[in-house]
């Protein structure tokens, strides 16, 4: 294992996240179990105050998933010099299969918290507690999925092996074993990519945006806005990347949230995070408009989501398009 | 959202109306804290700095360095090996050197004995390398040689010595510095000079004396040379010149600049992390320190809290409150302790634990650091503090935040 | 309107120390009436009070509050439902030590979000009504016992509600003091408030301005 402040810190973080979801999801476990609101009994009250419980450790996960991903971006970047042949995260990551499968995962729970967030602020609006049970089975799938990200990442971190002088012949060891950026994404041609990218997120808006003043085709945008997401990632591989690197070789994703670009990848993955979680809570929410303590407000809320939501992706695209228009790169 | 706004800014004056109200308590917590994270902070801005120093140092230092082994030990080196090197495709240069540990048995330490290479232009060749990321060219000038001599010449029977060596010795220019040679007899020679203390990470034991001198102190014959530095081409062939260097020369082990960088970067960061895991007990008491500050709430904390839910606070609103409680106590604790660690450690040559993580010998370097911290550093001490302390203090705010309401009504007396 | 149907309230239910503080109320309060609950000490007086001004649920039964069943609503609903329906009244004046009246009277009205300024304007008027305006920037600890009480009224009605939940206001009063406090009462009622008040003092339930007393004995209502 490499024994560096930031490793630990990180296994530090995966560890309370998991143990934070678990005890949570424990509870919840109860409160599927043992819930009856029509009860004054004291094992109701004492379930409705764990309540509040789940929520703050939740919100508390939400907060550390979104921290610890960038930390763990930062991680493997700075473990670089390490690796022979790695020049930036990129490499680092591709140390070891769980390299790339952390960083999804951390993606992945990181929006499945946020969803978790979303549908917790729709429950807390009805006075029947009228979510709580999908509230909690899904507090129940997002647990194993933290735990597993945890043990993939105790594997990445714990069974890297730095390449370092051997006390025999050094240099004949150094072998290329971290490959470069040769995934397939950066491959992607990126001018098609480029069309791609500003044409589904003008399908995206528009229907947002319909959805918003009609009130229909939300199923359909939070679909959309999960596609984008995806899309919008392989874009910042393919081309965006080029353009704020200034380099037409330059793929990788994770360089931009360091100093050299003015972190302007903060900005842009957490507009876009934003983006999908509120798009995505759209469709979550969407099914529970018709039930009786919350038919007042959720319409409302669910406006005010689509609408975060489309403006998140407007500034988005907004920011790409000022960097490729400002750009110095010309493809 | 205005309300929502105006909410948090009336839970926040009264969590620090109410943090004020409870110096002598939180005041502890603080001092505590401060000082987890002042130690934590001085710990990983001293090995980064120290690590970068000698990143940039060594990226001065030649790219290829060959030695001779026999039977797994360093020996001396033929000259004829220079040509053979020479001849493989794609070197470019390749020089001689001359260089030993020296034991000064009157100080009990190690010197290292360098002699400075003739022509400077068979080490520093300028030509343009791809390096990514460019480190500030603040520090190191990579065509300045390691050892930077203020115009002073060598002649045989001088020295320049290291500022270490300096102090150590307590010799300044011109005193005279014995010597005993390989056969027993004492050679004095004159210090003309000392190092700058540009680098003196790398030059602090170091000692400049003439290649006659040398071979005179150490008893190496002409035809040896200690180890050759070699310069190739195309920085991308590095490891094919050296496998081929391995192959025309068994004896010879090519050892590549990138891999020391390597080397040294593990040890540090190893260096780090087991601080760490030492200072983890520490940071574990204070952890159980804080969840039992956090869940012993005093009678009159907790009449408070259940005064506030009896006139129309809600769980989540203490909770809240709490949560306000939480950041202040733990960014003022993680800034003073960073900023307090920043003057420790850059302005004031981190007297606390210079000894335990340079883990030198009695002639470690007295330099000062470059001020350096980034995000990295930063999010990490974040991680490393603040993060036990808040999930610690998680359960302990929920059990205080659902005190019933109607306790308010029960409460007897002052 | 307030109406308690087979209201029962059991403190550490399975444990030993299983206690029915509440075994069976039926009740109902009338709208801008003052209401005086009186009975022994330990006879449930309190609990019921607590269980009336939505600070604790009933084990059973059901409370209806202006027709709306509210025995079953989350503890978020509830407490939203407190602070600006009723205004408490303790014992104790309850105030927070270490921050001035003012701040003391506006606390109630800070999860709500309202504008400072108005908020002020709102705290010091109420200050002025009973009196004790000049103190609204001491401290808490420096005030006299019916000054104390005075503030903890002016918290009371901080935000403006139509219901007065009053718990034994006056054993810590001297008669005089008790009468003052009475006098507010009434002004209550004539600003067609409702008044519920729990208490041993004859000074209080054989005052002229009750319109009902009820006693209660061993958890029960007696009629
Ligand atoms: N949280 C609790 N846990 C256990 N028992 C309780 C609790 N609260 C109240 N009780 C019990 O319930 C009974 C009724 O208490 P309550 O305070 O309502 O009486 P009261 O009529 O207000 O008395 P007093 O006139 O002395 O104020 C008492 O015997 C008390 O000990
Ligand atoms: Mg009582």
């Amino acid at each position: 294992m490499v024994l560096h402040p930031t490793v630990i810190a990180n296994l530090l973080a995966a560890y309370i996240a998991s143990f934070m979801l678990v005890y949570a999801a424990f509870y919840g476990a109860q409160i599927l179990k043992y819930w009856n609101i029509q009860s004054g009994e004291e094992l109701q009250l004492i379930l409705e105050r764990k309540t509040y419980l789940i929520s703050t450790l939740l919100g508390y996960t939400f907060g550390l998933q979104l921290l610890s991903l960038f930390l763990y971006i930062f991680t493997a970047d700075s473990l670089t010099p390490l690796f022979v042949g790695a020049m930036c995260a990129a490499g680092t990551l591709n140390v070891s299969h769980f390299g790339y499968s952390v960083l999804v995962l951390k993606i992945l729970n990181f929006i499945l918290a946020g969803l978790w967030l979303v549908l917790n602020y729709a429950d807390n609006q009805g006075y029947d507690y009228p979510l709580i049970k999908k509230k909690y089975l899904l507090l129940a799938i997002i647990a194993p999925f933290i735990v597993i990200e945890t043990l993939l990442e105790s594997a990445y971190f714990l069974g890297m092996r730095a390449d370092v002088i051997t006390s025999c012949c050094g240099s004949l060891f150094s072998s290329e074993n971290a490959a470069g950026l040769g995934s397939e994404i950066a491959s992607l041609p990126a001018l098609p990519m480029l069309w791609t990218f500003y044409g589904v997120m003008f399908c995206t808006l528009a229907t947002g945006l319909y959805f918003y003043i009609k009130g229909k085709g939300g199923y359909c945008y939070a679909v959309l806005s999960l596609v984008m997401f995806i899309i919008a990632l392989v874009s910042v591989v393919s081309f965006i990347s080029l353009y704020i690197y200034e380099l037409p070789t330059h793929h990788c994703p994770f360089c931009i949230i360091m100093e050299d670009y003015h972190y302007i990848g903060y900005l842009l993955y957490l507009l876009l995070f934003g983006a999908v979680v509120s798009g995505i809570g759209v469709g979550i929410l969407l099914p529970f408009r018709q039930v009786d303590s919350l038919k007042f407000m959720l319409t409302g809320f669910i406006g005010k989501l689509a609408l975060s939501s489309v403006l998140l992706y407007l500034a988005f695209t907004a920011l790409v398009s000022y960097q490729i228009v400002f750009s110095n790169l010309i493809m | 959202m205005n309300s929502w706004i105006e909410k948090q800014r009336y839970i926040i004056d009264f969590t620090l109306s109410s943090l004020l109200r409870r110096k002598v308590k939180n005041i502890g917590l603080l001092v505590l804290y401060t000082l987890i994270v002042f130690i934590l902070a001085s710990m990983m801005f001293f090995t980064h700095s120290i690590k970068r120093e000698a990143a940039l140092i060594l990226k001065g230092a030649p790219e290829v360095v060959v030695q001779k082994i026999v039977a797994g030990r360093h020996d001396l080196m033929p000259i004829e090996y220079l040509d053979t090197i020479k001849k493989i495709r794609g070197v470019a240069t390749a020089a001689p050197r001359l260089w030993g540990y020296y034991y000064d048995n009157l100080v009990k330490a190690n010197y290292t004995l360098l002699v400075p290479p003739t022509q400077t232009t068979t080490t520093n060749i300028s030509r343009t390398t791809v390096v990514e990321n460019e480190p500030n060219s603040q520090s190191v000038d990579l065509t300045k040689p390691l050892y930077e001599v203020n115009g002073t010449k060598l002649e045989s029977g001088t020295i320049i010595i290291g500022n270490g060596v300096a102090r150590l010795r307590q010799i300044a220019k011109g005193d005279y510095m014995p010597f005993l040679s390989f056969d027993g007899n004492v050679m004095n020679l004159k210090v003309v000079d000392t190092l700058s203390a540009q680098s003196e990470l790398v030059s602090s034991d170091l000692l400049l004396i003439t290649e006659e001198d040398f071979r005179k102190l150490f008893g190496i014959d002409k035809q040896f040379v200690t180890d050759m530095t070699v310069v190739v081409n195309n920085p991308s062939e590095m490891p094919t010149v050296a496998a081929k260097i391995k192959k025309r020369l068994p004896q010879a082990r090519p050892i590549i600049r990138d891999e020391i960088l390597r080397t040294y970067e593990s040890i540090f960061n190893w260096r780090g992390g087991m601080m760490i895991v030492i200072f983890s007990a520490a940071v574990l008491a204070f952890v159980i320190f804080a969840w039992d500050k956090a869940s012993g709430l005093s009678a009159g904390e907790r009449r408070e809290i259940g005064i506030l839910k009896a006139v129309g606070w809600e769980t989540s609103d203490v909770i809240q409150m709490k949560f306000w409680e939480g950041a202040i106590i733990s960014l003022t604790a993680f800034f003073s302790g960073v900023i307090l660690a920043y003057i420790h450690v850059f302005f004031m040559g981190s007297p606390v634990f210079e000894p335990a993580l340079k883990g030198w010998s009695a002639l470690y370097p007295n330099f000062s650091l470059t001020p350096f911290v980034n995000i990295e550093q930063l999010t990490t001490l974040f991680f490393l503090t603040v993060l036990p302390y808040t999930v610690a203090t998680i359960v302990p705010i929920w059990r205080a935040a659902t005190i019933d309401p109607d306790s308010a009504m029960r409460f007897t007396g002052d | 309107m307030i109406e308690l149907h087979g209201i029962r309230k059991v403190f550490n239910a399975g444990n030993p120390s299983e206690f029915t503080a509440i075994n069976g109320a039926n009740l109902q309060i009338a709208e801008n009436q003052i209401t005086v609950l009186k009975g022994p000490s330990g006879s449930g007086k309190t609990t019921l009070l607590s269980i009336v001004g939505c600070m604790s649920r009933p084990t059973a039964g059901r409370v209806h509050l202006n027709g709306r069943e509210i025995t079953s609503l989350p503890e978020r609903f509830l407490t939203d439902i407190r602070r600006k329906t009723f205004g408490f009244i303790f014992q104790q004046p309850n105030l927070i030590k270490g921050i001035s009246v003012l701040e003391n009277v506006m606390l109630p009205a800070y999860p709500l979000g309202e504008k400072r300024s108005q908020l002020r304007i709102k705290a010091l008027a109420g200050l002025d009504e009973l009196n004790i305006g000049n103190k609204s920037h001491s401290n808490v600890e420096w005030l006299s016992g019916g000054e104390a009480q005075r503030a903890s009224i002016v918290r009371a009605l901080i935000n403006n509600p139509s219901i007065i939940i009053a718990d034994e206001p006056t054993a810590h009063l001297d008669s005089k003091l008790s009468y003052r406090f009475m006098e507010i009462i009434e002004k209550f009622k004539a600003e067609g408030k409702t008044v519920i008040i729990t208490s041993h003092d004859p000074l209080v339930y054989d005052a002229a301005i009750v319109d009902r007393v009820i006693t209660m004995r061993d958890g029960q209502i007696e009629v």
